[in-house]
């Protein structure tokens, strides 16, 4: 699953997380494309190694996923 | 046609696009027209801004105000979208080749330009080397940028005989890229030295494009060789807008002398000329006082492309236009190709009638000058 | 016919009409009622359209019908016969391609009372048959092709129209409504035969007031299934949704947390079906 967010993440992100904790989509306001991850937020922070909360800005999650390779710094 | 619609002036356009105040108070049928007007000449979302940043919206008709605020949604969803359609598009020309130099309204919108704001652009037009067309129109295709499909005959013309490749879709995005290798057809005869202007670009905001001087020359000669000037009125505003922003004693030198080398000083004149003329606004006495043409010519040129350059809608009347049309379409025409391509070419699109009544009745010589 | 004008005052758009096609003036009279205005006193509507004849030769051999909004054309010319059809899809091509204020689903949406449900539906879902079923029965009409919703909000605005039936749904819906206000045929577009219906009296009264949505439903007809029903999962919900949400992409932010919005605060069901009466009790009790 990290792998192919990857391919989707871009700067200016707007994060989604359903409140039955059926998934997460993230929306790249930069590509105009929506990503629906079919995995719990839990899992999502698991595989990111989240330590805190997912913030609503998103920002932590941002930063992870910079750290992990999966957003372009080009786009910062 | 509708039996009641009001037909509005050129003039009482060009004076609610620069003092949009003014149009406060204007009858409903008046509106009606205008936003149909303006929608067509592709100046809805000009107003729009202009409105916006004079707080004016809210003192409109509720009908315009929704038709505005449409308007200005479409401008910025371009805009935002732009820089990310331009950057993968640059990564996919720069394995081919390092020069990659975007044009026109793309170029306007990614230098953060006044006359970006408010302005829709068709295609994304961007700049490359002749030699490379082939293999960047194949790395394009191979991501995903596919032909947009046009018919035979105009694919073969684009191909054989402007060196162009067709329009190219993103077929997932429906973006559209226009790969250009020149700023003119070159069998127009009249190829500027592509070199002269890719030595007056600056690099902004991560992408090449042209200086404000030379932006201004190009629009001037996309301006003069326009094929049905069906909506160059609106690339008046685009002159207007280059030259307010920009329009210092070195821009002018830089312009006039890139002209002059690149041998489209007409082109600069007249462009400059009609912009002004309509747009109401003044030039600098260098390029007034150097007239490229005889005074006859002149007022021949004058009288058919100041017609032709007007609004084309047809609430917009504009008296003794029809036959100007044609006149101004045989020009932009005849420049663009030497003149037995140009017969073989009307030929085959709108008669033989017509290719005879060009030769009969030209007001212009083989080089695209008046006699 | 010389060409002749009326206004179609359908909340939220209007539309100045011009048409010397015989045959549109009778069947939006027939299928708009009072929306038709003859002798409107809107000086300025919404938009333009003009849909006539093409050429006075063409009309001898081969009668076409062409359909422009202002200037522009977004069709090729259709077979007179499918006049009709071209009116209504041009309207929809109207909105969809100008109106930027509302998030558009492509979905049906009616309502009971202010308490609305979207039945967002791909072709062939037996969808239209639903929303002709549930507008005479208690329901009332918001839209059965556009859904126009408020930016982050579940507010949707009614945009009441014809109801368009296809092919099999055509004799159905005839059976059922012997009264019912029905256009004629327009045989073999590329949907297959259509027809448009009037939704009845109560549907155009309540044109101008806007309803909640508090639920998505997916009907899926089903010969072999009495009403089988799934809820889905919001993410599930959401990524279907998705699909349905033809300009989302124009509105971007906006119209993303729209949708997320209205996937929380919503169920979503997936139902199968045979039988209306059952589905309508599902949706009344259940539901609402």
């Amino acid at each position: 699953m990290p792998k192919k967010l990857g391919e989707y993440i871009k700067e200016g992100v707007i994060y989604h997380a359903f409140s039955d904790q059926s998934g997460v989509t993230f929306y790249s306001t930069v590509s105009n494309e929506v990503f629906v991850a079919a995995v719990s937020e839990n899992k999502l922070r698991a595989a990111f190694h989240l330590k805190n909360e997912m913030t609503v800005d998103v920002s932590n999650i941002v930063s992870a996923l910079v750290k992990q390779g999966f957003i372009k710094t080009e786009w910062h | 046609m509708s039996s009641n619609s009001l037909p509005i002036t050129e003039e009482a356009i060009v004076r609610a696009l620069q003092d949009p105040k003014s149009c406060i108070g204007k009858s409903d049928a008046w509106w009606f027209s205008f936003i149909k007007i303006l929608r067509f000449e592709r100046l809805l979302s000009l107003f729009a801004f202009r409105c916006e940043e004079l707080d004016l919206v809210v003192s409109f008709p509720l009908v315009v105000q929704g038709h505005l605020e449409n308007a200005l949604i479409m401008a910025q969803r371009q805009a935002d979208h732009l820089k990310y359609e331009v950057s993968l598009l640059s990564d996919s020309i720069k394995t081919v080749t390092p020069q990659c130099l975007y044009l026109k309204g793309a170029a306007y919108c990614l230098a953060n330009m006044t006359v970006s704001k408010g302005r829709l652009f068709s295609d994304i037009d961007v700049l490359v080397p002749k030699e490379c067309l082939d293999k960047i129109e194949k790395s394009l295709l191979f991501k995903g940028w596919l032909s947009k499909p046009i018919n035979d005959y105009d694919e073969r013309y684009y191909r054989e005989w402007a060196h162009e490749i067709p329009p190219l879709v993103q077929s997932r995005r429906g973006t559209v890229v226009d790969i250009h290798h020149n700023l003119v057809p070159p069998i127009s005869g009249k190829a500027p030295d592509i070199e002269a202007f890719l030595s007056q670009t600056m690099h902004v905001n991560g992408v090449t494009v042209l200086k404000p001087h030379a932006m201004l020359l190009h629009s001037c000669i996309h301006l003069i060789f326009n094929e049905t000037f069906k909506q160059a009125h609106r690339d008046l505003y685009d002159i207007s807008s280059i030259i307010k922003d920009y329009g210092n004693t070195t821009f002018w030198d830089e312009a006039i002398r890139l002209a002059k080398e690149t041998g489209f000083y007409k082109e600069l004149f007249l462009g400059c000329r009609y912009s002004s003329k309509k747009l109401g606004f003044e030039l600098p006495p260098k390029l007034i006082s150097d007239v490229p043409y005889t005074s006859a010519k002149l007022m021949l040129l004058d009288l058919v492309m100041l017609k032709a350059l007007s609004p084309h809608h047809p609430l917009c009347k504009v008296p003794g236009r029809g036959v100007a049309n044609f006149l101004a379409w045989a020009r932009g025409h005849w420049c663009k190709m030497p003149l037995m391509l140009l017969i073989y070419h009307l030929s085959i699109k709108s008669g033989r009638a017509l290719a005879q009544s060009i030769l009969g009745k030209h007001f212009f010589d083989a080089e695209g000058t008046p006699k | 016919m010389a060409l002749s004008s009326f206004v179609l005052n359908t909340h939220p758009f209007s539309f100045r009409v011009s048409t010397d096609i015989e045959q549109i003036v009778e069947s939006v009279k027939l299928l708009y009622g009072d929306a038709v205005e003859l002798d409107s006193r809107i000086s300025l509507p919404s938009y333009e359209i003009k849909i006539k004849h093409t050429s006075l030769a063409r009309k001898l051999f081969k009668p076409q019908s062409q359909f422009f909004c202002d200037q522009r054309e977004p069709f090729l010319p259709m077979p007179i016969d499918k006049c009709l059809a071209m009116f209504e899809w041009g309207l929809n091509w109207v909105v969809s391609a100008h109106e930027f204020r509302h998030v558009i689903l492509h979905s049906a949406v009616l309502a009971k009372g202010d308490k609305a449900v979207l039945f967002p539906a791909p072709p062939g879902s037996g969808k239209s048959t639903l929303t002709s079923w549930l507008s005479h029965n208690g329901w009332r009409l918001l839209s059965d092709e556009m859904a126009l919703m408020t930016p982050n909000t579940t507010q949707v605005t009614p945009f009441v129209r014809p109801i368009c039936l296809k092919n099999n749904a055509i004799a159905l819906a005839k059976e059922w409504f012997p009264n019912g206000r029905f256009s004629h045929i327009s045989p073999n577009t590329h949907k297959g035969d259509v027809i448009h219906l009037s939704p009845p009296q109560a549907s155009w009264h309540e044109r101008f007031n806007t309803a909640e949505v508090v639920a998505i439903v997916y009907p899926q007809y089903s010969t072999s299934t009495f009403c089988d029903i799934y809820e889905l999962t919001k993410a599930e919900a959401f990524s279907t949704l998705t699909t349905n949400a033809f300009n989302y992409g124009v509105l971007g932010g906006t119209g993303f947390t729209t949708l997320t919005n209205l996937v929380e605060k919503c169920q979503t069901f997936e139902v199968k079906y045979n039988n209306l009466e059952e589905l309508q009790s599902f949706l009344e009790n259940d539901v609402l």
